[in-house]
This record gives structure tokens, sequence and C-alpha cells, in this order.
């Protein structure tokens, strides 16, 4: 090659690794104009050489063809030249200069250039398309470089043909450089073959063979195909439908997701989603009339309909429609609706209607169709304001603004006028623009005047229908048109209607105002609702008992009650201002601080003085006498019922009664005794006027009775409610029985509680329950109120008359009965108060009440104590409480010394348990820790002082029996010096154990306890080991040494064992308590194995699916050879085929077993066993030797009488199905080709994950001593398998 | 020596004579941690699968590819002497492992404590305590800083070491007692074997069961991971050796013998192309897995009742000597060729060495009363540690043979060095 080397060379070779890559750029480059920023980017390509080859790039861009050919055309070209891509030329002038110091010649570049330009007519492009622009790769193509002789030719005949042709000073600033490519330009050929060598040849003598030429063949010389070579993997069968798994591997595709490896879904009649039945068409004349779609469209298949959208506005046609087709003959053959629908898509789209094209697309669910009315119809308002916005018409206020409120009643201009409004419209020539667009296309607003339009009334209709039943139709479905009346008194001339009448808001249909009208609406109602009207529907409101705001104008007695009640209270309120205001007044004359205070002080000490008494005195009151456990004794004389055996009857509802409190707490209430309540508070409507006069001071004595009780009481429910109150909250027990408290109130004297009286939950049955007169009336007060009385009564009485009976003292209860006449209702209800007061007292003596002045919490001690002792539940029977009255006391120091020998009971006992033993020898160190521990450990519950009146024994601390006597348990145990001089004593003999440092070990032991429990303190359970543990003695695995681990103990521990156990358990259970039961439970559970599995559809598929691959193979076979192969083949295809997907996995039945991997219908086949073929003679040696091994399973299966199949060594995964008495599968032999092999069948539906098992069938040899015992865990298993 | 029944006579020349050419010293020079116990494994890919080579350091490597090779005569005799009893464990200990840095010795007992010595000076470090009953197995992490240990309570408790505090997880999953442990190599997982029959696969940053191998039909006696974590290995006294696909969770091969002998430790060769596995039939099996055959059997101890750890060690023709380790050891041991022993212990109480290739035994240290337990070799110094059912821990340096090819008596003992 008489190349020029340098820099020029440089420059070629190191671009030419690119060149086939961009040679594919230019080509798609070749219509644009190289922009100046283009060479510097390829000039970056060749690294070194940078300048040059820029330079030397635009020169060839310049260069090639499409320069010289633009100046053949134009004379001028020069100038064009220059002027066109001026920078660049500017480059490459300056290039001229460099290349042709550095590379040689002239000559070269006109080779390149020729060459430049035979490239680009090979590569089909023609001079012209190459306009003015060539890219760079194109010059480097690299074959031209190598052939260089077969360049001089053409060299030289460019050279003289093109070069004086062209712009001479052009081609000289163009200096010509080639440069050589790995790849031989397209056309060229790549070299040769030598196709036959004679020095290979033996045929031919040593001359002939100097002599011979090789023969050659010219490769390459074909075009480039820039195809890129085919995937490899194409040519694996099954690579694109994933069905590819080589023999011994699986398919990776099994591990991909679903969405990769799922078949393509095929539409069958059986799929959910049918296939797409309609098309939507758009783009034809909206005024298409249907007949002519129909006529198009039913060429493809007959039309269930046709839907031709129209403005629901404007009522102008869209130009959409939605046909759908349906089922046919169509000719001979049977189309579908879903062929018809896809040929009409296929045939049709982009065709003709007249002058518009058509377009056609499947429209399944009809979303397209509807999305592409969406959009017409926004464009189609959106043209209608702008036009309105261009034309300056004032928007007319739009129609269906509620109420509007300008007056006119025309309907919204773009309405249809009534039934014929659809004609009515211009229609414009496209659906968008649809809208009249003029002034003088909007329709002229109806005149008010006008017939129509007077049927619409101003006044709302719905104020004048007062009770008369009518159904109203709203503006929004049928536009308000006053024409519209007459049509709607046809539509509804079958129903008996008064008048049809029309405001803004729609239409009224009303009705005669009787049952009869009621009954007429409904039918009407029932019948037309949602009936078309035109093109509306009708949304009708059904009212049948007229206006549902209509209200009776009330009566005057009733207006006058009203107005009474108003003045009443206003008047109130005017009082209560007024007292404001004179307390205003006060409050600023005596405006002094230390006053201000007094008070806040006073009524600070009144609140305080009031809990007190609440806490202290009432509260431990109650609890006491309300005790049920103390008035046992006197229940049982009387024959009572138990109070527990009532509660505990239905503890859920009295929970509820007793909870669900008064509205008014006695927090909100007593909490602030001094705070006027206001005189009208919702709570207190019973024309209590007194009250708020009343003073402050008065609150005391009242508070409790203000409220008379609404309700019966009795004493039970409140017991249990006390309990509840208990339970809640046990810490304030201790300041609520203080003893100052005890003796301070009198029966007679003590007001009676208000819990007695408000609590109870009031229930029909306890209504039923009690007495007649003590059922309390529950009257209206407003009526007693009206009771007048003497001015004699009223002087006696006086302030008494004011309150309520039942608020009263007994005392003035009895004042109040002298002194009124008996038929007077007030004397008569404080009759029955006081006869229910002496009656409660009554009662209360009974039960001892006052006698028994013990505390309350001594008994709710001792029922826990009693309750840990007999039952954790909470019941307790009389029996029990009377036994425990009569145990004798014991002293606080028997009490302890008992306590003191449960404890070291306690700790012996837990010493025994624990192998470690580290407790037995730590006792001396946890007494230290005690010591330190039991100075914060002392409550006050132990200096709590006790009574210890009664005549049962009680523990100053109640041990908890179940306590872990570990280190926190210890120190929770042992509260004070006394206790710990007693364990010290206990623990006097014991040896005592070095732990080192003690608190260090103490810390310890917490430690590890709270890593394993979690559990900081005194816990109730022992940490320990969960499940189940059994200690080594040893003290753990690898120390004790190997043993042999028994079955049954493995099952006990196995998770897969413990679970068949438990169902083994559980079965057995119940086939003992209910023989029948559990016959029924197997079968209902086989039943419905069944019908989960048997109706898979996916079997379904799969089996027509081989049936049909079945057939196909028959008939190729069929076709291509004797009949017997084929028989054969299918045969074999069918034992392959239909196997399952199985899995083995550990077995609770024995070692290993086989699972199903898909759920598997009856009598199908699983899985072939396979195995070596042996005599029986080989079977019985090589049972021994296996036996020797210690080969824990049998894996021969005898097939013939001398054919036995062994898996041991070499078989398939079928030998790990195990025996069961009760099997899922059977094993068949058949015969194929006359071979017998063994096949296991599915003898019921298997579902995925069941284990396979089949009955082995082994020989029974009962009394036998080598019996294989059955682990199968069926119902009917026999226990042994042979 | 006398029982050795070894089925092919010991080649008494070294083997490392009959090694294939050197190499260039610098053409695979292993730059990795010095310190971890896997540096050594990550060499040969065209060694000839041999028992002989399975157990070859890089530093080895790198000598002995160098020309000036020194022909040095592999030493007949080891001569280990007893350097320190560790006391304190209450009850047997189960096991003891030197950490991968050589700076601790763990070992877990049956009181349910384990105990962390410094392994220069023997003094006690830590004492982790939390288990609730006695502890099986203990387990490294490559960092040596994480120990793991596997307990009769069915847990597996992560340590750190320098706190001596328990992880707030324990690994819990196991249904039995759990039996042996080991940590991969990068320190995220944890193999687990357990009496429950299964190979629990545990996250340990989650402390998370990643998966669960059913594994065998009878306790899952030992679980180790190849050099690069990709296979585990376990065993169980149903006489299987499993080797597992780490990743996949697959069984990739079962070695049997034909005894079926419970297999009681499973450990992969440093270089991860053998499994040595003891058996209860009083043999110690170097198994070619990926052949499936038995390459080598080492016989000459009592093993038939508990299940007792084999390990790896390498021997020098001299022995490192402390003095040598504080003043430049690594070039003391760079100029060493190496040969590679196994060490198991015995239930007679004493430990046996054996070289992996000629299957004789170097040494039995009488080391305890009863059985010994468990077996460790530092890789540093050569140091053996073991451990056995009387409590105590013992650690052994080797010293140099006495000329007359007895060993010397050692300081502290009464020289009753057997053969």
């Amino acid at each position: 090659m008489s190349q020029p080397g340098g820099a020029v060379e440089a420059t070629s070779s190191s671009i030419s690794p690119g060149s086939l890559k961009r040679k594919r750029d230019s080509t798609m480059l070749s219509h644009s104009h190289p922009s100046p920023t283009e060479v510097p980017v390829n000039a970056k390509l060749t690294n070194g050489t940078t300048s040059h080859s820029g330079l030397h790039l635009t020169k060839s861009s310049s260069t090639a063809s499409g320069h010289s050919i633009t100046q053949y055309t134009s004379p001028d070209s020069d100038e064009t030249h220059h002027s066109d891509p001026g920078d660049l030329l500017r480059g490459v002038g300056s290039a001229s200069s460099l290349n042709s110091t550095a590379s040689s010649v002239f000559s070269h570049n006109s080779q390149a250039f020729a060459h430049n330009r035979k490239a680009s007519l090979a590569n089909g492009l023609t001079p012209l398309t190459n306009h003015t622009d060539s890219s760079p790769p194109k010059g480097n193509s690299p074959h031209y470089a190598k052939s260089a002789t077969g360049m001089a030719s053409t060299n030289g005949a460019l050279a003289t043909s093109h070069l004086p042709a062209s712009e001479p000073t052009l081609e000289l600033s163009q200096p010509r450089t080639e440069r050589p490519q790995m790849l031989p330009s397209p056309g060229k050929a790549r070299g040769y073959k030598v196709v036959w060598d004679p020095e290979l040849d033996n045929k031919l003598s040593k001359e002939e063979r100097k002599r011979a030429a090789p023969r050659k063949r010219e490769f390459g010389t074909e075009t480039y195909q820039p195809d890129s070579p085919p995937d490899p993997r194409l040519a694996i069968p099954g690579y694109m439908s994933g069905n590819c798994r080589s023999k011994n591997q699986p398919s990776k595709a099994i591990l991909r997701i679903a969405p990769y490896n799922q078949q393509p879904y095929k539409q069958d009649k059986y799929s959910v989603l049918a296939e797409a039945q309609q098309v939507v068409a758009t783009g034809f004349d909206p005024f298409l009339p249907e007949s002519i779609l129909k006529l198009n469209f039913g060429t493809f298949g007959s039309i269930a309909s046709v839907q031709n959208k129209t403005d629901p506005e404007t009522g102008s046609f869209l130009g959409i429609a939605l046909i759908k087709y349906r089922d046919s003959g169509r000719g001979d053959s049977e189309m579908t609706a879903a062929q018809c629908a896809k040929l009409a898509e296929g045939e049709f789209n982009g065709q003709r209607i007249g002058l518009h094209t058509v377009r056609v697309e499947l429209d399944r669910e009809g979303r397209k169709f509807n999305f592409k009315v969406e959009q017409a119809l926004k464009k189609a308002r959106e043209e209608r304001a702008k036009a309105r916005d261009a034309n300056a018409i004032p928007p007319p206020p739009p129609p269906d603004s509620g109420r509007p409120s300008s007056d006119s009643p025309a309907p919204p201009i773009n309405a249809p006028k009534g039934p014929s409004g659809r004609a009515a419209p211009a229609p414009s020539p496209a659906p968008a623009v649809s809208i009249p667009s003029g002034p003088k296309a909007i329709a002229p607003p109806p005149n008010p005047r006008s017939a129509a339009a007077s049927l619409i009334e101003d006044q709302p209709i719905l104020s004048k229908i007062k009770r008369k039943p009518y159904i109203h139709i709203s503006q929004s479905c049928v536009p308000v048109l006053g024409t519209t009346i007459p049509h709607l008194k046809k539509r509804l001339k079958a129903y008996d209607w008064r008048e049809i009448r029309l405001d803004r808001t729609g239409y009224y249909v009303v009705f005669e105002d009787s049952k009869r009208g009621e009954d007429e609406t409904e039918r009407c109602f029932s019948e037309c609702n949602k009936q078309a009207l035109f093109t509306y529907s009708m949304e009708m409101e059904c009212q049948k008992y007229g206006n549902p705001n209509y209200e009776r104008s009330p009566s005057p007695e009733r207006v006058m009650a009203v107005k009474q009640k108003r003045e009443y209270f206003e008047r109130l309120k005017r009082e209560e201002a007024e007292d404001f205001e004179i307390e205003k007044k006060n409050r600023a004359e005596n405006l002094d601080p230390v006053h201000g205070a007094i008070e806040l002080l006073r009524a600070e000490l009144r609140d305080r003085i009031m809990a007190d008494i609440k806490t202290r005195i009432a509260i431990p009151v109650f609890h006491d006498s309300l005790e049920p456990a103390r008035h046992t004794t006197k229940r049982r004389k009387l024959g009572l019922p138990d109070p527990f055996d009532n509660e505990n009857k239905a503890p859920g509802l009295l929970y509820n009664k007793a909870g669900d409190t008064p509205p008014h707490t006695p927090k909100s209430r007593f909490g602030y005794p001094s705070k006027p309540l206001r005189p009208h508070d919702p709570n207190s409507q019973r024309g209590r006027q007194g009250e708020r006069t009343r003073g402050p001071a008065n609150a005391f004595v009242d508070e409790r009775r203000r409220k008379p009780a609404p309700k019966p009481s009795h004493a039970r429910g409140l017991h249990f409610r006390l309990q509840q109150m208990f339970a809640e909250d046990e810490d304030s027990d201790d300041e609520r029985h203080t003893s100052i408290t005890r003796d301070t109130e009198d029966q007679e004297s003590r007001p009676l509680s208000r819990a007695s009286r408000t609590s109870t939950p009031f229930d029909s049955e306890s209504v039923t329950d009690t007495p007649k007169h003590k059922r309390r009336k529950v009257a209206d007060p407003d009526e007693e109120e009206k009771e007048t009385f003497n001015d004699f009564q009223r002087s006696m009485l006086g302030h008494l008359l004011h309150k309520e009976p039942e608020d009263l003292a007994t005392r003035e209860l009895e004042v109040v009965i002298g002194n009124l006449p008996r038929d007077s209702k007030y004397a008569t209800r404080a009759r029955t108060e006081l006869y229910i007061r002496q009656r409660s007292k009554d009662d209360d003596d009974l039960f001892q009440v006052k006698s028994e002045p013990k505390k309350f919490s001594d008994d709710f001690a001792d029922i826990l104590e009693k309750e840990q002792e007999s039952t954790p539940t909470r019941e307790l029977d009389t029996k029990a409480l009377k036994e425990k009255a009569k145990k004798k006391r014991k002293t606080k120091k028997e009490i302890l010394a008992e306590q003191e020998a449960l404890k070291a009971e306690a700790k012996k006992a837990k010493a025994a348990s624990k192998p470690v033993a580290i407790e037995t020898v730590t006792r001396i160190e946890e007494k230290e820790l005690e010591l330190e521990a039991v100075e914060e450990e002392i409550q006050p519950t132990d200096v709590h002082l006790r009574y210890t009146q009664g005549d049962k024994p009680r523990r100053t601390v109640e041990d908890e029996q179940d306590l872990v006597l570990d280190i926190d348990g210890w120190q929770h145990a042992i509260k004070d010096d006394e206790d710990l001089a007693f364990l010290k004593k206990a623990l006097a003999e014991e040896a005592m154990y070095d732990v080192g440092d003690e608190k260090l070990w103490a810390w310890k032991q917490k430690e590890i306890k709270v890593l394993n429990s979690g559990a900081r303190g005194a816990v109730q359970a022992e940490t320990g080991i969960e499940g189940y543990y059994i200690p080594n003695a040893t003290g753990c695995a690898r120390t004790e040494g190997v043993k042999k681990i028994l079955n049954e103990e493995k099952s006990k521990y196995l998770p897969h064992r413990i679970k068949v156990q438990r169902a083994r358990e559980e079965r057995q259970a119940l086939a003992k308590a209910n023989p029948t039961a559990a016959a029924e439970a197997v079968k209902l559970a086989a039943a419905e194995k069944m019908a989960s599995t048997a109706t898979s559809r996916s079997n379904r598929v799969n089996n027509r699916r081989l049936v049909n691959d079945i057939n196909l193979q028959k008939q190729t076979l069929a076709a291509t050879s004797n009949s017997n192969d084929a028989d054969v083949a299918i045969r074999f295809n069918q034992l392959k085929k239909r196997k399952k997907l199985v899995k083995f996995d550990r077995s609770a039945i024995h070692g290993w077993g086989l699972y199903a991997e898909e759920n598997i219908p009856q009598n199908d086949l699983i899985i072939e066993y396979v195995g070596e073929k042996v005599r029986q003679k080989v079977a019985d040696l090589r049972e021994i030797k296996y036996e020797k091994q210690g080969v824990g399973s049998s894996y021969l299966f005898r097939m013939m009488d001398d054919e036995i199949v062994d898996a041991t060594k070499k078989g398939g995964i079928a030998r790990f199905i195990n025996h069961s008495c009760n099997p899922n599968c059977t094993a068949k032999i058949i015969k194929v080709e006359g071979i017998p092999r063994i096949v296991i069948y599915a003898l019921k539906d298997i579902a995925k994950n069941e284990e396979l098992t089949y009955d082995y069938k082994f020989e029974r040899e009962i009394g036998s001593t080598d019996r294989i015992p059955c682990l199968c865990g069926s119902a009917n298993c026999k226990g042994f398998l042979n | 020596m006398s029982n050795q029944t070894s089925p092919d006579p010991p080649s008494r020349g070294s083997p490392k004579l009959k090694r294939s050419p050197s190499r260039d010293s610098d053409e695979r020079r292993y730059d990795g941690p010095r310190d971890s116990k896997l540096q050594y494994a990550y060499d040969e890919e065209e060694l000839p699968s041999d028992a002989e080579q399975a157990y070859i350091s890089p530093d080895q490597e790198q000598d002995g590819l160098s020309p000036k090779r020194r022909k040095v005569e592999r030493p007949q005799r080891l001569n280990y002497t007893p350097y320190m009893t560790l006391r304190g464990h209450k009850r047997g200990v189960a096991a003891v492992k030197f950490s991968p840095d050589g700076k601790w010795i763990a070992s877990c007992s049956a009181d349910a404590t384990i105990k962390i010595w410094d392994a220069k000076t023997g003094g006690l470090a830590q004492t982790l305590e939390g288990h609730l009953a006695g502890i099986s197995t203990i387990a490294w992490s490559p960092d040596s800083k994480v120990l793991a240990s596997g307990s009769d309570d069915k847990l597996i408790r992560l340590w750190d070491i320098s706190t001596g505090k328990c992880m707030p997880t324990p690994l819990v999953g196991h249904h039995n007692y759990v039996y042996s442990l080991a940590f991969s190599p990068k320190g995220n997982m944890l193999v687990s074997g357990s009496y429950d029959e299964a190979v629990f696969l545990w996250d340990v940053r989650t402390a998370r069961l990643m998966r669960s191998l059913p594994a065998h039909s009878d306790p899952v006696r030992s679980v180790d991971f190849v050099r690069d974590g990709t296979l585990t290995a376990s065993c169980s006294s149903d006489g299987l050796i499993r080797i597992w696909d780490t990743g996949t969770g697959q069984c990739l091969k079962t070695l049997v013998h034909e005894d079926n002998a419970a297999v009681t430790s499973v450990k992969f060769s440093p270089n991860g192309k053998f499994v040595l596995a003891a058996t209860l039939d009083n043999a110690v099996r170097l198994w070619n897995y990926v052949e499936g055959r038995c390459a080598k059997t080492y016989q000459g101890h009592k093993n038939e009742k508990f299940s007792i750890n084999a390990c790896f060690g390498t021997y020098t023709a001299h022995p490192i000597l402390i003095e040598d380790e504080a003043a430049g050891d690594s070039e003391a041991q760079q100029g060493q060729q190496k040969w590679a022993f196994v060490a198991c212990g015995s239930e007679d109480g004493s430990t046996v060495l054996w070289d992996v290739s000629s299957k004789e035994i170097l040494q039995t240290l009488p080391s305890h009363e009863g059985v010994v337990l468990g077996v460790d070799v530092g890789l540093e110094d050569q140091t053996i540690v073991t451990c056995g059912v009387d409590r105590t821990i013992k650690i052994w340096k080797r010293q140099p043979v006495t000329a007359n090819g007895h060993d010397r008596p050692p300081p502290g003992q009464n020289g009753s060095a057997t053969e």
C-alpha cells in the first residue's frame, strides 16, 4: 500500500474500530446538515492526533460525493460552498495546509475521494441524498485502504473526470488520506477462501502439485447486512415459550415469578373475561344515519346494538358509536360476536364512509367508548364556553344552580325544547362544534309570557302541597319546560294523579290526599321511577305522606302553652341576669382581698369536709352494711337467696347496668358542692325554683337528697356494684375505712344512701320482684307540683313542701304525714317514703349492719384467702363462708410462724426440685442480700393497724404461694427482720456455698433471669425452657455421649411427628367419645377434599390438553408408521406425560415421604416406581445386605412372582412413598409394550402437600416376632405392616 | 503406633518432595487477612486432588514455590507438652475453640457457662452466663468479636466478647438441644445442627432463621462451613454426611460409609476439598466429597460413645518457640515448611495426632482423665488446646524432639511420652 504514514495513518487506524457502528449512524444522519459541533466530537475519537483528524474529518465530509455533485449542478458553487458551511470550510482550508505537509499527496486525496464516492454509491445512497453532507465514517470505508492497487485506475479516472469538473481549489484543499478499516467496504470481497489446495491433494503428483494453483473463492462480496446474528438461544426448542428444560435439570423458568412463565391466556368459552364483542367507531360524519352505520358494520356480522352517542346538552351526535355484535351464523359458518368484532376492527379500520375515514377499535368493556365520549363532550363544552365568551354575550345564569336568583324561569339554553327538542337545533357539521356558535344560533330564551312558560310556577310548589302525596321529578333529570307537562301527563295517564305542577325545582305529580292516593303514588313510583320520558330518565322522589317538612299549624292551646313556656324561661333568664348583676355589684362593693380569701378558703374547706365525710364515713359504712357475707346467717334464716348466686348468674348484664352510672357522677356533683348550680341545668328540670335561692350552705344538707331516686332500690345490686368499685381501686381502701368513722352514724340520722337510690338498675324483673308498695312511682313531678296546700299546712311544713318527699329526713317525713290530709298526694308520697325507710331500717337491723362494724377489708381479705385456698374463681358458696366464720382466730404470732414454716417448706421443695441445687447452699448469702433489701421492701401495709375482732384469722402479709423463690422472689417474700430471722433459723444447718462476690452473683442470676424470661422482679412463673426438655444428667448433650433415641421420644419433639401425633390423639379421643361422629368427620373431610380438588379447572384444562396431544400424536404416527409403533409411543408418552409433580420430604410416618405438589384428582397416574429389576434370589440377598448395612427402609417392590424392583440404590423417588392403612394411592402393575411396570395411581383426590401413601400389602405375619409397626396414624390403622 | 492399620504403607519421605514442579512465587500471592483462620485456604486450584494436599497454607506455598526451597525432612514425631491447665468450669467442658485471631480460647461447659481465656497467659477474661442448660457447642465469628453458643435449652445465643453480654435476641427455633454450630466465613450466617434432626441456617444480623434443611433422621452431630461459605456439611448419628449448597439448601452429596457408623464430627479441610469425619467406630476418615470416596482413615484412638471433634493442624520441622514468635515470628515461620496433621480426642483421655497423608500417629497426648471432648489447634503457634469431661482445659505447646527420637520430657511433667 502506497500509503502515507504519519499522522494520517494513525488517525485512520484509531478511528476504524468504531467505523462499523458509525456507518450506520451516518446513514441516519445523511440528511442532516453536519453541525460544527459534530466535528470535535469525532475528533475526540482519535486521541493524540486530534487537530489533524478533526480536520481530516471535515475534509472528508466535504469531499464526499455530496459537494462535488452540487458543484456540478450549480456553477457558482464556489460561493455557495463558501457561504454555506462557513465554519467548516475555514477548518477545511487550514486542514489542507496541514495535511499537505504532513501527508504526501494530492493524488491520494483524490483517491480517497473517489472511494468515498464509491462507497457511498455502494451503500445505495445516491449522491443527491448525500447533499452537502456526508458523514465521516463513510469516508473511512476500510476496504479502501487495503486494495490500493485497484484504486489506481479509479483514481486516475476520477482525477481526470471529476476533479476538473469540480472545483479544483476545493479539491486541492482536501488532502486525501485513506483510512484502513477493519472491515472492507460493503460489496467488496473481504478475502478469499482456498477451496482446493493442490498441496493437500494426495492424488496429484509432486509436479502437478507445484504447477497447480489453488482454487480460491472470494467471499464478502455480498453486501453487508447489518442484521444481528440470530440469537442462538432461539435454537433451543421451546425457548420462547419457556418450556425448554434440559433433561437433568429443571428449567429456570420454574424459579421465575409468575408473569414470566405464565402461558399466554387463551380465550375459550370458559374464560371469565370474554373477548371484546363490541367495537367503537369514530371519525365518521356525525350526521351519518344510524342505518348506514348499521349497514356498514353489518357486513362483519350481525349487530346487536348500535349506540350512536349524542351530546346530552345539545342533542347533536358526537360521531362516536359503539357497535355491539352478537353471535350469528353468517353464511354457512358460525361467527361469534368476538370474531365479528375482530373482523370489523381488522377490516374496517381506516376505511371510509363517505369522505370520512373511520377508526374502529375493539372495546371490550366500553371503556374506550366512554372515554372518547367524555373527551368529545369536554371539548364541545370548552368550545361552547369559548364561543360564548367570544360573542361577548353575558352568560346566562347557570340553569342548574339550585334556586336561581334570577327569576327567569327559562330552561337551560342548551336544553332541548321538550320532546321535539332533538330536532330543533341546527345540526352542526362537526360534533366538536355542534354547539351553535353565533348569537343567532342561540335559542331565544322562552318568552316568560308564553303559555308554556306560564305553566312554570314562581312559588315553590313544595310548600303548597302540604299533606298531599306527590312525586317529585327533579329538574336535574328532566328539564323544566312547560311543554313537557302534557307529555308527562300522557306518560302517566295510567295513574290517578290529581295534578301535575311545575316549578323551578322540577315537576310535582300530586295525588289525591287519601289512602288511595298514597297507594297510587307508590304504584306510580315503583313503575315509573327511572323510566324514560323521551330521552330523559325520570328520577322520581316519592313522598306519599306529602311534604316531609310540612308542619301542621299548631292549635291555639298549644301556642299558648309554648308562649307561656317561653315567657317562663325568659323570666328565669332575666332573674339570673339580675342575680348576676347583684353579685357583681356586691363583689365590687366588698372588694376586700381578705374577704375574698376567706370565701375561697371556706369553699375549699367545705369541699374537703364533704370529700372526707364521703370517703371516710359514708363509703365504709356502705361497704360494711352491704357486705353480704355478714348477712349470711340472717339471710339464710329468711330463706333469701345468696347474692352471689344472683350476681353470678348474669354477671355481664349486671355489670353493664351497674356500670352505666347516671350522667351526674358523684364527682361532678359532689366534688364542688359550693358551686351553685345553674338554675336550670338540664338535669334538674323539675321546677325546683327554691334551689336557686338556697344558699350554698344548704348544699351540705341537701346534696345527696337533691335528686330523688327514680327507681326502687335493693341492696343486692348495690353490693355487687361496690364489689366492682373495690376491684377498681383497692389502693384507696385504707383511707376509706378509718376507725374514726365507725360509729358516728346512727341509723336514724343517717341519710339514705344516694347510691342505694340511684345506682340500682331498674329492670323489669326487679320491678316484679319488689312488692308493689315498694315501687317508686315514676311520675311527672309537674303534676304533683300542682297540688295546692292550705295556709295552715304551709305554715306548718314551710320549706318542706318545696322538697320532694324522698329528700326529706325521716323526722320531716313524719311531720309531713302528720300534718297533711290522707288524700294529699304529697302526703301519700311521704308515707310511702317513710314506709320504705322503715323497711330498709328493719332490714339493716336484720343484717346487723350496726352491730358489726367490722372492716370490710377484713372480709375481703378473707374472701381472697378463701379463694386462694379453694377455687380461683370468684364464686363463693355459702358453705365456705360458714366454715370461714367458724374458723378459729389465730394470733399474729401464730400466723407469722405459719408463714415462716410455709416458706421453709417452699424452699425445701424448691431445693429438691432443682438439680443444680445452688439455692440450697446459698441461703446465707441470700439472707444477707435480703437484709439489704428489707429496708426498702417493708411496705406500709405491714404497719397498717388491723382489727382483730371477728373470728377469722388473718395474715399481715399475704403470701404469694405461686411466687418463684429465686433471688427476686426471696427479696419480695421476706419483708422484715423477723422474717429474715426465721429464715436464718430455718437454714441454720445448711452448708454455706461459695459464690464469690454475693452481689455480683446475685446480679448475674437476675440478669440470667431477665435474659431468659424478660421479666424483672418477682415472677409467678418459673423461667425455664419451653417445650419438650429433658435435662441431661451430665449437664449437656455433648458430655452425655451418643445414645440411641427411641421413636417414642422422637415423636415428642420432632415437629412433624408432634403434628401427626396430636392429630392422631385427637382423633382417637373423638372416636372414643363418639364413634359415629368420628366416622362422620372422616367422611366429611373426605367429601370436602373431593369438592376442593375435583372442580379444579386447571386439571380439566390439563386433561383436555393431554387428550388433544395424544390424539394429535396418534394421527401423525398413524400416518407415518404402522399402528403398533404408534401405540407403544402413545403409551410411553402417557406414562411420561401424565406424571404429577411430587416432592419428597421428611415424613411423619417413616423417614422420608412423597408429597403431592399439586392437586391430584382421583384415578390419575402419579408416578412410576422405577428401579432395578432383579430376580427373587437377588432381591433376597440384597435385602440381607441392606439390612446389614443399616439401610433403614425397604425399597424392594415385588412386581411379578420372580420380578422385584429394587429402588434402593438406583431408582426414582417413588420409592419414598410410605405405607398407610388408609392410603390415598394404589400401585398398579401395567404392561407397556409387554413389559410390566409399576405405576402409582391416586385412589382419592389428593390435595397439594398431602403425603402420598399406598398400602404395601405385605403378607400378614400375625404372631411373628419381627412385625413392622405401622405409624401411618390413620383411623383404621392395623398397627402393623405385616 | 502399633495399631495403625492404614491400607497403604505410609510414605516415609516427605510428601513435599513429591510435589509438582515449582511455580513462580509471585504467581498467586495471597494478600488476605493474616490473622484469619481462612487465609490459608485461598490457594491451589490445580493441586492434585490427593489427601496430602489437604492442608497447605499460603505461607507454605510461598516458600515452597521459591527455587531455593530447602529440602526438609518431615519430623516423624511431635513433642507437645502441657503448657497450661485451665480450671474453672464446674462440670465437663464440652468444647474449646481458639478465636480466629488467636488471642482467646473459648470453652463451653455443661455448667451452662462459657469462659473466655487469654490464650497467651491463660487468664480468665470473661464468664458468659445466660443459658439455662449445659452448652454443647460454641463457634467464633471470623472477626473474633462474637461468640455463638448452642445449648440444651434449645437456644443459640450470640455473645459480645468485649462486654461479655449476650445479644438481646437469641436464635430460637430448634426443637431440641442445639448440638453443633459453625459460622460462615463472612460471619453473616450461622449453621446449627440440633437433636431435632434439622440443620438450620441463620441470618446472624437479624437473628432469623433463613433456611431449615431437613437433613437427617437422627440428631445432627456436627455442622461445618466450607472456606468460602458456599457449602455446608452436616453429619448425624444416622451415619450420613451430607454436603449442602448453602444458597439453595439442596443436598449436593451424601457420604455414607458401609458400616453406617454414627458420624459425630465433620470438618472441611482448609482447602475445602476434603471432609474430615469422626465416626463412632474408632476411626476418623478423610473424605473426598467430590468423588464421594474415603481417602484416608485414621485410627488408633478410642471413640465409640462420645462425639469428639476432630480438627486439622499444621506442623513444621521445628517447633516455633515463643521467643521466636516474640521476635518476628513471621520470618521464622515463613522459612519453614509445613505439613498437616489431624487431631482428635479419645475416650481413654488422650489426644491423638496423625499426619494427614501418611496416617502415622505423630503423637499421643495424655491429656485428660476421662473423655477428651474437644480439640483445637491454634494456627499461629501450633498450640493445641484440649478439653474433657474432667472439667479442665489444657494447652499444649510443641517442644523440640530430643535427639534420641524420644520426646524430651516436658518441664512440668513426668516425662511419660508415649509412642
